[in-house]
């Protein structure tokens, strides 16, 4: 799968958290990164190019820079959008505030999900798939902890079909893994558990006459 | 569980000797990947153990 990240940002050579995620997808195999720019043929042809496009920006007054809306109304023409279908559309958006300002009754007393419905609906028309967001919330005063998480959560974000399953994290794991001699014995020991798992599941499946619960 | 600790201590360990950044962010991740993957495990025999004693069901 090919992931291009699109970013925006105004001051993008300060900004902490960029670099971070700029730092966690280097090296990663298959992912652009990519500032907004407003050379209209090469970004169509980056877009057309990816199966994943993932708009990485901070919330300013509650909504995208306007670099990301510029690059959106200049680039995503209808000459180019009918190339996009069936792509999938993933949002990385970072903010000042706790996760849980974000929800009704919270201190910003609106959800996310509204804030950012006007991707819902661009991915709606132009036929993408669109992901959960990947939120980024005061990342200046996260631990140490919650960044090494952030960092994992993030490849994950930019190299699995479908980031929040976890048969597809445990297969994602299996590959890093992979690259580790050292950890050859706990790779196989988490694959049996896995299989453990799955089996487990299909039993219950079974049980339930055929239902999923769809957590898998 | 005595695996669970096995696989959380071997991760532990290479997080510990590991000098790149990512590669720590990497096997500190792990641990909680771990964990999940054994309450999952956990979850689902317990289910299954209900199921079993389910009177509606006999």
């Amino acid at each position: 799968m090919k992931t291009l990240v699109v970013v925006s940002h105004p001051t993008l050579e300060t900004s902490q958290t960029q670099a971070f995620l700029q730092a966690s997808a280097a090296g990663l195999p298959n992912v652009t990164w990519h500032p907004v720019t407003s050379v209209v043929t090469e970004e169509a042809a980056l877009l057309r190019a990816a199966d994943r496009i993932v708009l990485q920006f901070p919330l300013y007054w509650y909504q995208a820079p306007a670099s990301l809306k510029q690059w959106l109304d200049t680039v995503w023409t209808d000459e180019l959008t009918p190339a996009l279908a069936g792509k999938s559309l993933g949002l990385v958006v970072s903010f000042g505030q706790p996760e849980a300002a974000y929800q009704a009754g919270g201190r910003e007393g609106i959800s996310l999900s509204t804030l950012l419905s006007p991707y819902a609906a661009l991915a709606r028309k132009v036929r993408l798939h669109l992901l959960p967001t990947l939120t980024v919330p005061q990342f200046a005063y996260q631990t140490e902890g919650w960044r090494q998480r952030l960092l994992v959560r993030y490849q994950q974000y930019l190299q699995l079909a479908d980031p929040q399953r976890f048969a597809a994290q445990a297969e994602w794991w299996q590959a890093r893994l992979a690259a580790y001699p050292e950890a050859a014995l706990l790779a196989e020991t988490l694959a049996v558990r896995q299989e453990q798992w799955q089996s487990l599941q299909d039993e219950l499946h079974e049980m339930k006459g055929g239902h999923r619960d769809g957590n898998d | 569980m005595a695996t669970t600790e096995w696989l959380l201590e071997q991760a532990a360990a290479l997080e510990q000797a590991a000098t790149d950044y990512a590669e720590r962010a990497m096997w500190a991740s792990l641990q909680d990947h771990i964990r999940q993957q054994a309450r999952r495990i956990e979850q689902a025999e317990g289910e299954l153990d209900g199921r079993a004693w389910d009177h509606q069901q006999w």
